[in-house]
């Protein structure tokens, strides 16, 4: 699989293939490249002959190049992050209880709107507090425990409308 | 491999309430390290200038590689025992670099009673051993010491962990052909003398050491001999004439860097290899570690916002991401060594204990070895999940972690409570080193359940008697245990009787275990073996 890089709000796919020549393939075009580093982050770059000096500076997966006059700011994409499908929680509208326990507190109103990551509620079971958060942005539907409440697991705390 | 994204807000009050509370932790830490240390009395100081000896941590200091890291083991063990007049336990013990080679060296400090060894000196000098023995380190002892505390002979002499089990541990290195080098900078009285001699080498220096199985006041009252302790056991003597001691040397630092010499001469072998990276900072600040740990344990958090500021680039490869979500488990790097890593995020299930027995063993097919992060109430507990087999599962889970023949290291990062304690791999289960966090607790069960069993016993007791009791009486019951169970589970009980390697600023704990992970694979790993799973 080509890994994937955002350049410019562009997403682009490339390999380095180390062949009797260095390849670079972007999208379809095949290009024979060489990098040399010259120190103090420059390099000596030529592509298909034509050669030019370039300045380049990686933070994790991101790189400032600055090439020809301009600057670019290339993303590298995780290849997992970048094939997954968007999540599976946005249909979800009942927070049921991951275990038995009891409700140490309700933080928010039937009818209210929250945000995803809001705290909704705060459970205890087997010594430990649970933070019940909005798994998406929405409006609370049902809250069916009070505080004090036990419950079983599986047991539908509180609902999101759909 | 995918970065871990963070959902800390760095703007909550909950991160700033937990970063002053820990920050707090961490001072008061920090200030009993310095205590344990270097805070002795000025006679005793003074008394070392006479006799021309060095401070022990000088000693350590002449001996290390400049600029290379030490790891300091159990600063604080005894810090909760013999009125904490015996800081470290009167020993210094901890993994080193002398002349490029992974050491593990032990000092004694003679500027706490003379350097005699306590219950809890004997019990760290018995550990620092069987951690040489586990990760194959050569071992340096830097001898002072006026040899056990009588008046506690009881305590550390005679049982299987006690005194022969340092000596024993002595051959045991020797046999398995790791060297040992003894300096010796004081006496080594009784016991003790058998150090040097069990030694592959020894360096004595003339005037201060000596070696002697009965010190001067012993051979007087046994045979009416009257010696110093220089016409006893010293330098000469042993060096010219008994040839129990190696090398002569005039003075301290000469001693020293003969030591640093014979060390040059050690080979060194090939380390195990296992998966390998260029090593990249945490993305996220390690220093946020401090806004994730709760001010209370019960607070439940991700651990995954622990792991982000402990692997290499912040990256984190998880298995199963869907299954038995309470126990996170997955690969990631640090200091550039692939490690599988086990942390909790809430009670052990049925999915999570088969979960993490699994990866336990994944783990160990492609040699990959084991981080423990310890925050765990217990295996749930109920008839549901009784019926649903919890026990057999968490059984499960403990047979494939104590079976693991790859590295493990554990390190306590809030509550280890009951068998929890067990399938994390508490101390029982020969991590490799165990650190703590100065907020973690460790105890059977939490103090207010045990408080609740033991006035529940007591009330059925009572019932059965036809009496009842008032709600102060209970209360009155109740109050003791817990405040029991509040100091003697806390972190710095653990320390000071040695159920950990140490305590840890939480944001050392990153450079802690890419040193341990180093020293570990001087050890070859074994092929995968286990016992019997219950299915």
């Amino acid at each position: 699989m080509r890994s994937s890089y955002k350049v410019a709000d562009k997403t682009v796919q490339a390999q380095l293939l180390q062949r009797a020549e260095t390849q670079l393939i972007v999208d379809e075009k095949t290009s024979t490249i060489a990098l040399k580093a010259l120190g103090d982050d420059e390099y000596r770059v030529t592509a298909n002959e034509a050669s030019t000096s370039a300045y380049a500076i990686a933070r994790g997966e991101q790189f400032f190049i600055h090439l020809n006059g301009r600057h670019y700011l290339v993303e590298c994409e995780d290849e997992a992050h970048s094939s997954a499908q968007s999540g599976s929680a946005a249909d979800k509208t009942i927070a049921s209880a991951p275990m038995p326990g009891t409700v140490i507190s309700v933080n928010v109103e039937t009818g209210q709107t929250v945000k995803e990551n809001d705290t909704l509620m705060v459970i205890e079971s087997m010594k430990m507090e649970t933070t019940i958060n909005a798994w998406r942005d929405g409006v609370i539907a049902t809250i069916n425990v009070n505080v004090g409440d036990s419950f079983d697991r599986m047991a539908a705390l509180i609902e999101l409308e759909e | 491999m995918q970065r871990i994204i963070s959902h800390l807000n760095t703007n909550a009050d909950t991160f700033k309430a937990n970063t002053l509370h820990n920050l707090k932790l961490r001072d008061e830490l920090k200030e009993k390290m310095q205590q344990a240390r270097f805070n002795r009395p000025q006679r005793d100081m003074d008394r070392l200038k006479r006799q021309n000896k060095l401070f022990v941590r000088d000693r350590i200091e002449l001996l290390l590689d400049p600029g290379t890291p030490f790891l300091e083991l159990s600063t604080l063990a005894a810090n909760r025992s013999y009125d904490g007049k015996g800081p470290s336990a009167s020993i210094i013990t901890g993994i080193g670099i002398v002349n490029g080679r992974e050491v593990m060296i032990h000092a004694d400090d003679s500027s706490v009673k003379g350097g005699a060894w306590y219950p809890l000196s004997m019990k760290k000098i018995v550990r620092m051993l069987d951690i040489a023995i586990e990760n194959q380190l050569p071992v340096i002892h830097l001898c002072d010491s006026a040899g056990g505390f009588l008046p506690m002979q009881s305590q550390f002499f005679a049982d299987r962990y006690h005194g022969g089990r340092v000596f024993r541990n002595m051959c045991q290195l020797s046999k398995m052909g790791i060297p040992q080098l003894s300096v010796v900078l004081g006496h080594c009285t009784a016991g003790g003398a058998y150090i040097p001699a069990l030694s592959e080498y020894s360096v004595i220096v003339k005037g201060t050491g000596a070696v002697f199985l009965g010190g001067p006041p012993l051979v007087k009252a046994a045979t009416g001999e009257i010696i110093t302790a220089d016409e006893l056991g010293g330098c000469d003597l042993h060096t010219q004439i008994s040839g129990t001691a190696d090398y002569p040397a005039a003075n301290e630092q000469e001693a020293i860097s003969k030591a640093r010499e014979i060390v040059a001469q050690f080979s060194r072998k090939e380390k195990e290899t296992i998966e390998q990276q260029a090593v990249e900072a945490p993305y996220y600040d390690p220093k946020e570690l401090y806004g994730i740990i709760p001010q209370d344990n019960r607070v439940q958090y991700d651990v995954r916002e622990l792991i982000a500021r402990l692997v290499d680039g912040s990256r984190f490869s998880e298995y199963q991401p869907a299954y038995g979500s309470t126990l996170v488990c997955g690969f990631a790097h640090i200091w550039g060594y692939k490690v599988g890593i086990l942390g909790n995020n809430g009670v052990l299930f049925n999915d999570s204990s088969l979960k993490g027995a699994h990866f336990m063993q994944l783990c160990n097919q492609n040699k990959t070895p084991l981080v423990f992060l310890q925050n765990i109430t217990g295996f749930m507990v109920g008839r549901e999940y009784e019926q649903n087999g919890i026990t057999k599962d968490g059984a499960k889970m403990i047979m494939s972690q104590a079976c693991s023949v790859v590295p493990k290291f554990t390190v306590m990062v809030g509550g280890s409570f009951g068998a929890g304690n067990y399938g994390m791999c508490g101390r029982a289960y020969d991590s490799r080193l165990l650190f703590s966090w100065p907020n973690s607790k460790i105890s059977v069960m939490g103090g207010e359940q045990a408080a609740d069993v033991l006035v529940d016993i007591k009330l059925s007791q009572l019932k059965r008697e036809g009496i009842t009791l008032s709600e102060e009486e209970i209360q009155a019951i109740r109050d003791p245990v817990l405040a029991e169970y509040e100091q003697e589970s806390d972190a710095y009980h653990s320390t000071s009787e040695i159920w950990d390697d140490g305590i840890l600023d939480p944001i050392d704990t990153r450079n802690s275990l890419g040193i341990a992970i180093s020293v570990s694979l001087n050890k070859p790993i074994e092929e995968p073996n286990y016992g019997i799973f219950r299915f």
